[in-house]
């Protein structure tokens, strides 16, 4: 028999994605047998990141610094920025090691089907970004869907009375997948081959 | 290429069951209700792993179970390889095995294994709604390109989400032309393709169709298939504009009955006898004829692209076609390949003397 606390602390590993409610029991069990003290380091980590951890205001990314690494650093090139749809797919790009400008991330894709409408997406501050003068290129890199593709469409059109160069990444990826799933040598092909739109 | 042999586990009434084929001539033979119909759509399931009859995976798993897996055997010249195909609804999840290598996608199946179905039984359904005829060319097409049916699953899922967008905001979007834009875009694009597709196939075919349907009908009209589309054979290569600008000249009209009326998915497809309508005019016999003379016209079309003959299926064709009908069909098979058909038990049928193994249920 299980007590309270064992069901409540099951009930809230069983909420992280990809444990199931088996796993989540034998990981409760198992943090029984910690030091209290490793159990302890757990929960203040997890608290840490979420009271630390933010969106950086220029770019969405995640950061403890505002503005984030990426945007402050001294040899990034803030000339050319690269346009993502998740967090997820900023970070992809960044395990590659092959890019060296700045981002925007979108926080998600046109999609009526799931409600989500232009407004719902970091659009203006983008534009704002643009406006400002310092941005020669923006490099449209939203995932291989219908959904990315229309995103991409709409910032390209949004794009075009800014008279800044607009460029798409080339579509070596797979239909369908996201870029946060493509491999090194996929994604390093889809930054070289890139299309001025 | 043919089918040699074919194992069922849970699909439809066949709960276990393992059959294997003549290179030439099979005929399946049995009572009414014994599986043969649910047989062939078990083999053509290989070719688009789905049903040909536009059955859900759901309604093809044998009642009461959890999950339906298809294994073949093709022969491509000496070389044999097996042709998995399972479903689970618990997973959600089909996956297909070719070589017992999963595919990355299930479209990617698509020319591994080639057959045409032909069964006369719903020849009303199939080309009296317009729908059901787009379905038919949608299949001749697929099996001959790989990238046509993905470019159709992203045409119905960007259509899918333009109706949403005219749903939900209907007339505002008449001030609104950046959010129709993307979706504008991409339909013309992806449905540019598709219709050029579509004609070709069609200037492929058009002769063969004409000549099977007077070999096979009693009387002698001119069968034509045409294409009405707003894009056409000679500017097949403005396709995407010419799309571009029909759905905006429909905007008006789209933001009242809020779902789009221009594009591939509206198109239709007509079929004439002597320039009639033959889905209005012709007889259910003609009807059959117009079919199979499509079918026949399909299997030499995914010959002569492929470079495989495709296997015929066909079933229940004597109980269906009069005698003067299948006599001429009958005649016509030698220039085709491998040939699997189904028959109820009749006595005055003798399949073996045509030299078919003959295959009971
Ligand atoms: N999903 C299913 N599970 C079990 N039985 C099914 C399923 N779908 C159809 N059947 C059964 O299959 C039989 C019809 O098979 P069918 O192939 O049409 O017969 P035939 O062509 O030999 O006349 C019917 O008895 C029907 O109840
Ligand atoms: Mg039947
Ligand atoms: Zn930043």
């Amino acid at each position: 028999m299980a007590t309270d606390a064992i069901n409540r602390l099951v009930a809230a590993l069983n909420r992280l994605p990809g444990i199931g409610a088996k796993s989540a029991r034998r990981i409760a069990l198992d943090m029984l047998t910690w030091d209290t003290d490793a159990v302890r380091e757990l929960s203040e980590v997890m608290i840490d990141v979420k009271t630390r951890v933010k969106r950086c205001s220029i770019c969405f990314n995640l950061t403890e610094g505002d503005p984030c690494e990426v945007c402050t650093h001294p040899r990034r090139d803030a000339s050319q920025v690269m346009v993502v749809d998740y967090v997820g797919d900023l970070l992809a790009v960044e395990r590659t090691g092959l890019y060296r400008g700045h981002y925007h991330v979108l926080d998600g894709r046109i999609s009526p089907l799931d409600g989500i409408s232009p407004e719902d997406l970091n659009i203006q501050g983008l534009l704002d970004r643009v406006r400002q003068g310092v941005i020669q290129e923006v490099i449209l890199a939203n995932g291989p869907t219908v959904e990315g593709d229309a995103t991409a469409q709409y910032l390209a059109q949004c794009l075009v009375p800014l008279k800044v160069k607009t460029t798409q990444v080339a579509r070596g990826l797979p239909v369908g997948s996201d870029l946060a799933l493509a491999d090194q040598v996929t994604l390093s092909r889809a930054l070289e081959g890139r299309r001025e739109y | 290429m043919y089918v040699s042999s074919l194992k069922l586990t849970n699909f439809r009434n066949f709960e276990q069951a393992e059959f294997s084929f003549d290179r030439e001539k099979t005929a399946i033979w049995a009572d009414n209700a014994r599986g043969k119909s649910n047989l062939l759509e078990a083999l053509y399931f290989l070719v688009l792993s789905k049903s040909g009859r536009g059955a859900k995976d759901r309604d093809v798993l044998h009642w009461g179970a959890d999950y339906f897996a298809l294994e073949a055997e093709i022969m491509r010249e000496d070389h044999a390889f097996p042709i998995r195909i399972a479903y689970d609804p618990r997973v959600g999840k089909k996956q297909a095995f070719v070589n017992h290598a999963s595919l990355p996608r299930l479209s990617d199946l698509i020319g591994e294994f080639n057959a045409v179905l032909f069964s006369p039984e719903d020849v009303d359904l199939v080309l009296r709604e317009p729908a059901q005829r787009r379905r038919i060319l949608d299949i001749l097409v697929s099996q001959s390109s790989a990238s046509y049916l993905s470019d159709l699953e992203l045409y119905m899922r960007a259509l899918a989400q333009r109706n949403r967008l005219l749903k939900d905001r209907g007339r505002a979007l008449l001030s609104q032309p950046e959010q129709m834009f993307p979706w504008n875009t991409q339909l013309a694009e992806l449905g540019g393709r598709i219709v050029a597709h579509r004609l070709r196939a069609l200037e492929d075919i058009e002769l063969l169709l004409n000549t099977y349907y007077q070999e096979i009908a009693p009387t002698s009209e001119k069968l034509k298939a045409l294409y009405r589309s707003p894009v056409t054979l000679d500017d097949i290569d403005e396709g995407q504009s010419i799309l571009e600008r029909a759905l905006a000249e429909k905007l008006p009209q789209e933001v009242e009955l809020r779902y789009t009326l221009t594009g591939p998915h509206r198109d239709n497809l007509v079929f004439t006898l002597d320039n009639k309508a033959a889905h209005q005019f012709a007889s259910k016999g003609q009807l059959k004829s117009v079919l199979l003379s499509w079918k026949l016209a399909e299997a030499t079309f995914l010959e002569k692209k492929t470079g495989w003959r495709p296997v015929l299926l066909m079933d229940d064709i004597f109980s269906e076609l009069d005698p003067k009908r299948s006599e001429a069909l009958l005649n016509m098979i030698p220039a085709f390949g491998q040939i699997i058909l189904t028959s109820a038990r009749d006595p005055d049928l003798d399949f073996k003397a045509q030299g078919f193994h003959v295959l009971e249920l």
